[in-house]
């Protein structure tokens, strides 16, 4: 596979020649000498091996293993040789201690990943047993290298177009492409050109002589950059707080009524996923949050119960802003206690972070960096609140 | 698995606005309520986005990342057309069946193909002022004291030089 990088200036500014030129070249150029997709017949015959002998969906990390044992002889030899010797920083590699420095939403998608990990692992171990009667045998951690390798480097990548689309089997690695870092500001396009036979990518940014190139990977948070590619960024507008635990934690109210609730805000679709962004608190959090504090919902057939939920259902609807006064203050005054609680937690793990000495370097900022970002959340948020309190009381 | 660039994490709702004007957030909130944005800031957001647009009808792309939306203003041949008629601001809901009889400029119109020249799907610059020509007959204007209709046709016969022949060229491909 291949990439080009164009820069979106106008071709048109040079003149009508200059462009036909351009034009002609390119076309003399794809014909020649650009390398288009690598067709490597040993591959293709290799694949066509394994879809008919029925290969899991893990293809790809195979093909890096198997790449990596050919050795010298392959033609990707150089390609591996580039790609890092270790993960350190990516969570699903972190010891079992180091985990539990991590925010519990962040925990869940480890854990989840793992999963799906040693469920391709065990597939790919059956495979092998079974067809090749093995004597080829591949360890956890070679395995967990090129499994890691195949899912901090691979972009989207649609073969043709098809409707169920899974996001898994439309992946590819592409060679150079893959160097290129991650920045949220950088705007940038990236296709397959089905002309050209090649994958382009366009920035829509300028760029200076001498400065770093960046591309987006999409409009990740650092939970989700840390997970999948081991990193993190500062300032990064896309984080948020998950409130989620908080939320579904009631104490005083009975169970027959708890359950009442939580079975309308599925039915509105307005279950889970409640998140607080330094900018803006989440509408489902705001929404999940009114019905929470409408009382009394003892007898969901009287007539004032009726009524509390076609009201609060007209807050889902648009047609008003608030239930009631006093309800949208209990709402605000709710998330007020729990980010002043949270801010606390963020302390205590800053402080835990600091004081252990068995955190490799990698993962300390990353962790600092998140727990200092999700207390700059919870500030901000604060000072939001404060606002729409006093537009509510107004 | 989580692919770089991936075109389906990027969400886009398109939705028709008044310009300048915070609409009634009861035709956001279903679309994007659940998707955690809330409707009055968006509106908002919107209101401020088509600061330019005032009292116009305009299309408003809503692009949804993450979570969080940008807002920015799709242009249309027919609110450009009325732009550039330069009417006075009016309220939508006390005048009814707005008729536009004023007259732009042939430039005008040749400015305002240019940039609706990446929708068009006429082969040259000529083709695409002459939808808009066909867009301003639909408006209801003159333009250069004709019809535009008649302006069409001597654009065809090659009755009309100047500016739109210097450039249409340039993007002859």
């Amino acid at each position: 596979m291949c990439c080009t990088l164009k820069s979106s200036t106008r071709k048109s500014r040079l003149g009508r020649t200059f462009r036909k030129r351009l034009n002609r070249q390119n076309r003399f150029d794809s014909g020649k000498n650009l390398p288009s997709v690598i067709k490597d017949i040993e591959w293709i015959i290799f694949r066509d091996w394994l879809k008919q002998t029925g290969f899991p969906k893990t293809k790809l990390t195979l093909a890096e293993f198997n790449e990596r044992h050919k050795n010298t002889k392959s033609s990707v030899y150089p390609y591996i040789q580039m790609l890092p010797k270790n993960f350190d920083t990516v969570p699903i590699c972190l010891d079992l201690e180091l985990l539990e420095f991590l925010p519990n939403n962040l925990k869940e998608d480890v854990k989840s990943q793992k999963l799906k990990f040693e469920k391709d692992f065990r597939s790919v171990c059956r495979f092998l047993k079974k067809q090749l009667n093995s004597d080829i045998n591949i360890t956890y951690n070679e395995f967990l290298w090129s499994w890691l390798c195949v899912n901090t480097r691979c972009i989207y990548f649609e073969p043709f177009k098809s409707i169920n689309c899974d996001v898994r089997e439309n992946i590819a690695i592409a060679p150079m492409l893959d160097f290129l870092n991650h920045n949220f500001d950088a705007k940038t396009k990236g296709e397959f050109n089905r002309v050209t036979q090649c994958y382009e990518i366009t920035t829509l940014t300028p760029w200076k002589k001498g400065q770093q190139v960046f591309i987006n990977y999409g409009p990740h948070d650092n939970f989700k950059l840390l997970l999948d590619y081991g990193f993190t960024i500062p300032n990064n507008p896309f984080n948020y707080i998950l409130l989620d635990d908080e939320f579904f934690k009631f104490n005083e109210e009975v169970e027959n009524v708890i359950s009442k609730k939580l079975n309308l805000l599925m039915k509105n679709g307005f279950y889970g996923d409640y998140a607080l962004h330094a900018s803006q608190i989440s509408f489902r959090l705001l929404t999940a949050l009114r019905l929470r504090f409408l009382r009394p919902i003892n007898d969901i057939s009287s007539q004032e119960t009726q009524h509390l939920i076609t009201k609060w259902q007209n807050t889902i609807s648009g047609k008003y802003e608030i239930v009631s006064y006093e309800n949208e203050i209990e709402v605000y005054e709710w998330i007020d206690s729990v980010c002043k609680e949270l801010i606390k937690k963020c302390d205590l793990m800053l402080e835990k972070v600091n004081n252990t000495n068995s955190i490799p370097s990698g993962s300390l900022e990353n962790l600092k960096l998140l727990w200092n970002e999700s207390k700059n959340i919870l500030t901000s948020v604060i000072i939001l609140i404060q606002d729409s309190k006093k537009y509510v009381t107004l | 698995m989580a692919p770089k660039i991936d075109p389906n994490e990027i969400k886009i709702i398109y939705l028709r606005a008044t310009g300048g004007e915070v609409g009634a957030s009861s035709a956001l909130a279903p679309k994007i309520g659940p998707l955690g944005l809330a409707p009055k800031k968006v509106g908002e957001d919107i209101a401020k986005a088509t600061a330019d647009w005032k009292g116009l009808r305009v299309t408003v792309k809503l692009t949804i990342q993450n979570r969080q939306a940008a807002v920015s203003v799709v242009p249309s041949a027919s609110s450009l057309v009325i732009r550039a008629l330069k009417e006075p601001p009016r309220d939508r809901k006390k005048e009814k069946n707005i008729k536009h009889s004023g007259n732009i400029t042939l430039d005008e119109v040749i400015e305002i193909a240019r940039t609706m020249r990446y929708k068009s799907f006429a082969k040259t610059l000529k083709g695409t002022v002459k939808e808009i020509l066909g867009t301003c007959n639909s408006v209801g204007c003159t333009v250069d004291g004709q019809s535009p209709k008649d302006l069409s046709d001597s654009i065809e016969a090659g009755e009309v030089e100047g500016m739109l022949f210097s450039f249409a060229d340039l993007y002859d491909n």
